[in-house]
């Protein structure tokens, strides 16, 4: 079987909000469970990180690594 | 403008792609709604082989520890990690084989969000870019390891 590198010459742009959805349709609306739940918790978390912003941000900072080189522990 | 919307993006991708797994991962065990049915196509001999010899069962439960590192923004860089060889694994057989273009869609928008948030956390990943490295063993010094929390 030869693979058939992306399909989407076969693909549609269909919508409907029915609970269902076409696997055949690149329309990013048209969700899977997985997806639904993936946009849920991305939009829910954007809304968090909105709220929290000032707060959290002070909290978490990136760490800073050092580049010194040591002989503390090294194995020769 | 350009800070918003990377900062807000990069926060999207990561609780996209933890809601997505951990509910993928859960899923499997708890079994919300049926799981997904594979359509026929030459990668699926690769999934049945998994799913015999439990590797699908052991890519579950790291789909469910890296998206609760995600979506909790605890040790996400780990998360990111633990996650790479299952998305990886899924863009590869789902990609060239799978005859829906909404699957090809869909594990290729997650393997990107997974390269934009390996390169936002790069800073973790410096470290192993080292040309010579040299070990520093962890059983010398374990405290380094409570140490590093």
């Amino acid at each position: 079987m030869t693979p058939e590198f992306f399909a989407w010459s076969h693909a549609n742009f269909s919508f409907v909000i029915d609970g269902k959805y076409d696997m055949m349709s690149l329309n990013p609306l048209e969700m899977t469970n997985f997806e639904m739940m993936g946009t849920i918790f991305g939009f829910a978390g954007l809304i968090i990180t909105f709220i929290r912003s000032r707060s959290a941000a002070k909290r978490q900072k990136p760490h800073v690594f050092t580049s010194q080189e040591t002989d503390e522990d090294a194995i020769y | 403008m350009w800070r918003t919307i990377e900062k807000y993006g990069v926060e999207f991708c990561r609780y996209y792609l933890g809601g997505f797994n951990l509910v993928s991962g859960l899923n499997y065990f708890v079994l919300f709604w049926p799981q997904p049915v594979v359509t026929d196509s030459t990668g699926n001999e690769f999934v049945y082989a998994a799913v015999q010899l439990k590797l699908f069962t052991f890519a579950k439960v790291c789909e469910m520890l890296g998206g609760l590192a995600l979506v909790t923004n605890r040790f996400v860089p780990l998360g990111l990690v633990i996650l790479m060889p299952v998305t990886m694994n899924i863009l590869l057989v789902n990609v060239p084989w799978s005859p829906l273009p909404h699957v090809q869609l869909s594990v290729t928008r997650n393997f990107v969000m997974h390269c934009i948030l390996l390169a936002a956390y790069a800073n973790y990943f410096y470290p192993m870019l080292k040309f010579r490295s040299a070990p520093q063993p962890f059983w010398r010094d374990p405290s380094r390891l409570r140490k590093s929390f």
